[in-house]
């Protein structure tokens, strides 16, 4: 009822959508589409302007594909101008992978099946060519020789580049991880929710991105609504992934991530207390047929936590739709941050009994809500988690 | 007329020369059972409470407090009650029911309150020092909305308060 009245107000207040959009918000024509229709924009809007021929969209090394050796991936690349041209598939160091012409829409939106050869276990970069254009990514299949039940999870978030020193900071978050290796068993995968570019500029994300490619284990990224700062979102679309949403899997793990947008506006071009004005009704009816009843164990995964003791959530015209869509005896955790402190919550938003630093969640009360602190807020720290069929847990790890 | 003038003055000058009000600053911490979590010892808060005395029996109180463990402030709004002076007891000692509504920032502001009953006992640690006592409380709460718990808490802490709170 209350956030019945909440979403009410916004409504009121500020129409919860277009028709009142500052200028840091989705550019109109991808608030038009919807934000899940994100790669149909970059092929209809941004590529064209931008004079860009070719887009690898999946795998990348924000949106990478782990698989055994022998089991196939899905590549994904928009060529609009291309689309009637075959592809050749290979590793970025040249290794041949596939060629085909693939399934194209009619946006040039290309997909090919892909099997991988029997490659030693370790990180790949990927490059698809079409009509002598060519796009690569560093760090897009990760091939494993067997897939962790409980999977290993570092959860990392707000790295805000460009913010004082966070650079730095950051840097000895990734050293921090990839060190973990040494001591113990590597993490399986890692999950960044959000927020990489303090104000959403290009070279705050170049940063961002040559800190992500140093990790020695593949990341899931999602916006945050600082990505959408200063028309940000275009570049991200472009340099970390043209698909904002994501459904992965890890082995017998479902990974489902969204963009959950940019600051709800009051009416006034300006912000709420940090709400998001996402997922929008295009995301939140994909995240309905990814988020079934009868979907295997998931972690779903965004910037705007959905529980938190102020405001700053997921916004008031979709906390209710998200809260439900992610409240199944399947989801077994939903990670988030924007808050800058940590928080832990059950699925009722129950707090109690849950330790901030490190705890054991019974399975009565999964999903697991756990929202990472600023990761780039000296010195810096991140969170390791486990999460499979019959566990949840979670340590948050505090650099010396 | 001009004697009810005069009467009204002279209460409203008494009454700013030494207005029935008390501050008190205390910590809390109980056991806790929600549906899904059952049974679990409940967070450390710490509370400070304004409150104006209405007679020798009520006192109105606006609370704030906070977990000391997580980020959770809490806004209320409360009452409360002692059903006899000290002089029927001791004059030091003053046990006291209380009820509070609160708006808490559980799982999202604005979308859970507790609600408090409790009783208490308040006094002075000396009868010469007036303005210093303590208190200890327990409390039943309830906390409706988004979240729902119930939980215990034993409250102890110190008051300070004017000379004409609850005499």
């Amino acid at each position: 009822m209350v956030d019945a009245k909440t979403c009410l107000l916004s409504v009121l207040l500020t129409g919860c959508g277009p028709g009142n959009v500052p200028y840091d918000y989705p550019p109109p024509p991808l608030m038009d589409l919807g934000l899940h229709q994100a790669p149909t924009y970059v092929a209809r809007d941004l590529m064209p302007i931008r004079g860009i021929a070719l887009v690898l969209a999946h795998p990348r090394l924000g949106q990478p594909a782990i698989r055994r050796a022998g089991e196939v991936i899905d590549v994904e690349w928009i060529s609009p101008q291309l689309a009637d041209q075959p592809a050749t598939i290979s590793l970025d160091d040249g290794t041949w992978l596939a060629d085909g012409a693939g399934t194209c829409d009619g946006d040039g939106i290309c997909h090919l099946s892909v099997s991988l050869p029997d490659f030693a276990p370790g990180l790949y970069g990927i490059c698809v060519a079409v009509g002598g254009q060519q796009a690569c990514s560093p760090h897009a299949i990760a091939i494993v020789t067997t897939y962790n039940d409980p999977a290993t999870i570092v959860h990392v978030s707000d790295a805000h580049i460009g913010y004082d020193d966070a650079a730095t900071t950051f840097a000895n978050v990734i050293a921090s991880i990839d060190a973990i290796g040494q001591t113990g068993p590597t993490p399986d995968f890692a999950i960044f929710t959000g927020d990489a570019a303090d104000s959403g500029l290009d070279d705050q994300r170049a940063v961002f991105l040559q800190e992500i490619a140093e990790l020695n284990i593949p990341v899931f990224i999602v916006t945050g609504n600082h990505d959408y700062d200063a028309t940000g979102i275009d570049g991200h679309l472009l340099d970390v992934g043209p698909e904002l949403d994501m459904q992965a899997m890890y082995g017998g793990l479902q990974l489902v991530g969204v963009s959950s947008g940019q600051d709800l506006d009051d009416g006034n071009h300006d912000t709420t207390i940090s709400e998001s004005n996402g997922p929008d009704s295009s995301e939140l009816t994909w995240l309905a047929t990814v988020l079934t009843p009868d979907a295997p164990p998931t972690i779903a995964f965004f910037h705007h936590p959905i529980y938190n003791g102020t405001l700053a959530t997921i916004g008031p015209c979709s906390r209710d739709a998200l809260k439900a869509l992610v409240t199944h005896d399947n989801v077994r955790a939903v990670l988030s941050g924007h808050i800058h402190a940590t928080g832990v919550f059950d699925a009722d938003g129950n707090s109690r009994g849950l330790s901030l630093d490190a705890d054991t969640v019974p399975s009565a009360r999964w999903p697991l809500h756990y929202i990472a602190s600023r990761a780039s807020r000296a010195p810096g720290g991140y969170a390791i988690l486990h999460v499979g069929t019959s566990r949840v847990d979670y340590r948050w790890i505090e650099l010396p | 007329m001009d004697r009810a003038a005069v009467v009204v003055l002279l209460a409203s000058a008494r009454a700013s020369a030494d207005p029935p009000l008390a501050a008190q600053l205390g910590g809390a911490t109980g056991i806790g059972y929600a549906s899904l979590a059952g049974a679990y010892r409940d967070d450390n808060f710490v509370a400070v409470r304004a409150s104006v005395g209405i007679g020798p029996y009520v006192a109105a109180d606006l609370r704030l407090g906070e977990d000391l463990d997580r980020v959770e402030p809490a806004l209320g709004l409360g009452a409360r009650l002692r059903p006899w002076q000290g002089e029927c007891w001791l004059a030091r000692f003053s046990p006291y029911v209380r009820g509070e509504v609160a708006v808490v920032g559980a799982s999202h502001l604005g979308s859970n309150y507790d609600l408090t009953l409790g009783a208490g006992h308040w006094g002075h640690f000396t009868p010469r020092v007036r303005w210093l006592g303590w208190y200890a409380e327990v409390d039943a709460i309830a906390r409706v909305g988004e979240v729902q718990t119930w939980s215990a808490h034993v409250e102890l802490g110190v008051t300070f308060a004017t000379g004409s709170f609850w005499r």
